[in-house]
Parts: C-alpha cells; structure tokens; sequence
C-alpha cells in the first residue's frame, strides 16, 4: 500500500501571531508567503494529520507514519523516542481494545507549537478515558500482576501530561510532551 | 503488513543468544510468537537464554508482557534469562514496569555472556 492510500495531511507553517491566525490560511500561502515573510521573526507551528482505518496488523504502519512526521517536524531524537513509546501504546490500546481488533477509523493530530508536541488520537471504538484508568503498581512482584495496565502507564510516564474527552460518539485522548531545548 | 519476528539464535556453550532482527516491535502477532519462541527455549531444557535486542528502536507493552511470560516460565524451569544491549528509551521502558530489577540487563553481549 502507498502512502497516496492514507488520508495525509502534511503542512508546516510559521505564523507571526497565533496558531488561530495560521490555521485559516492555505497550504501553500502559508508555504510561501508567511514563511518567506516571516521567517527568523516568528513562533514555530507544524502540524500533521495521519488517518486511516486499522486493523492490528496496520498498528506498526500507523506507528512508522507518526514517527516520520514527528522527524519531519523536527521533534528532538530523546523526545521523539519517548512520544513514540506513548503513542504506539495508545494506537495498540484503540486497535486491539477500542475497536476489538476488528477494522476502525484512527485519526491522529500532531501538533508542534515551539517545545512542546501534542498528538491527538481520535477514534469511535468503545469509550475509554485512560487518564481514569488506575495506576500500575510496579511494587507488586511481577507473579502476583494481572495482565493488562502496562500500556496506559507507559503512556503516562513517558508523556508530561494526558487529556481525554468524548464527544459526538468519538475518544479524544491527547499527549502532550515537552520537548525541551534538546537540538534535533 | 508487518514481517514476521526475525529472531537469529545461537548456543554458545550451553547459553542460547536470541538476537532479533526487527527494529519495531508493535504487531500483536509478532509478540504472540516471540512469548511462543521463548517460553518453548524453556520446555526445551535452555538454562541461560539472552536475548540481544540491539535492532529494536520502538517496542510496545506486549512484548514486555511476552518477556513475563517468558520470565515466568525460567524461573519455573530454574533457568535464567536476560537481555543485552537495550535502547535506553526501552531500557526506561523496562524500568517503568519494574522489570529493570526483575531481568538482567547487560549493556552489551560479551557482557551478558560472562556474566549470565
């Protein structure tokens, strides 16, 4: 399968004052006006849409899309690896829990304004808030675990902050990860 | 579409080294398979098993629960089984869960070798 299969949006802009301004602003104005006008005076604003319908063994291809927009964002390589430990857990959560492992819609925002990333994960699998879920209790010797947990810790330890909401029958759980001043 | 896991091993005097070729590890299938591989090194009669994951860059939640699986059949068998050159984003990974302590990480293979 091509990447023209997927419902990609790719567009990087830099806006002189707020995201509000550049969002309503076209592709390529943004390219080529803003950006040449703008350019060294300005806050950083990239943002990347990936969405497709998934099956399990379409988690790894969902996977290999975010980390090249998160590289093309120039997102810094520590940071980067820890956002994409995050997010892969969440993508498996949606796949194989949301949706049972059965074919579902994915939509993924990832949105870079200066240091920080956010990445919204949106689908219309079963409703779960993973910021309610309980927290893994890692003193517990690993005979006595339940299975399952793992993954939504994971995303929390390796992101600064989560956030869920639920609306029109669809999950909104957004990462968000400093990115610190660490050069790509 | 995912490859299959890519797995090299090796019996070095006794201690088997499983070296895994893929560079991510996310397909539920794949992990279905490496909790397969392991735990079956086990019932075999392996004693010493590394597992050397210096490919693997991106590794999600179901392959750690494939290393407890696998954790918990060794210590069944009294054997024993560890790992060697891990990513410190996964390295972190493992610490997180608690598995930091509960799995022997060696920084490099000769290291594990000797010391396994």
């Amino acid at each position: 399968m091509t990447l023209s299969a997927y419902k990609i949006n790719f567009y990087f802009c830099r806006a002189l004052y707020s995201f509000s301004v550049a969002g309503i602003l076209s592709h390529e104005y943004l390219r080529e006006k803003v950006f040449d006008n703008f350019k060294g005076n300005v806050e950083n604003m990239s943002k990347c849409i990936i969405e497709k319908k998934v099956l399990p063994a379409d988690i790894e291809e969902m996977s290999n899309l975010s980390d090249l927009a998160l590289k093309k964002l120039d997102i810094p390589e520590t940071a980067r690896q820890e956002l994409m430990m995050a997010l892969d857990e969440a993508i498996t959560n949606i796949v194989l829990h949301g949706y049972s492992g059965k074919k579902g819609n994915v939509k993924i925002i990832i949105d870079r304004v200066n240091d920080c990333v956010t990445v919204e994960l949106i689908d219309s699998g079963v409703k779960f808030d993973p910021t309610r879920y309980p927290e893994l209790d890692v003193n517990v010797p690993i005979e006595e675990r339940k299975a399952g947990g793992m993954g939504v810790e994971l995303v929390r330890k390796f992101t600064d902050e989560t956030r869920y909401y639920h609306r029109d029958g669809a999950n909104h759980f957004i990462l968000i990860k400093k990115t610190g001043g660490e050069n790509a | 579409m995912p490859e299959r896991i890519q797995i090299i091993e090796e019996n070095r005097n006794g201690i088997y080294i499983m070296r895994i070729g893929n560079a991510v590890l996310l397909d539920p299938k794949m992990a279905d398979e490496m909790t397969s591989i392991l735990t079956q090194s086990f019932d075999s009669g392996a004693l010493k098993v590394i597992v050397n994951i210096s490919n693997v860059t991106r590794m999600s939640s179901l392959f750690f629960r494939s290393f407890i699986i696998a954790g918990k059949k060794a210590k069944e068998k009294k054997a024993v089984m560890a790992f060697c050159n891990v990513s410190p984003t996964i390295r972190a990974g493992f610490d997180m869960m608690g598995l930091g302590s509960y799995f022997k990480i060696y920084p490099e293979e000769s290291h594990a070798l000797e010391n396994i």
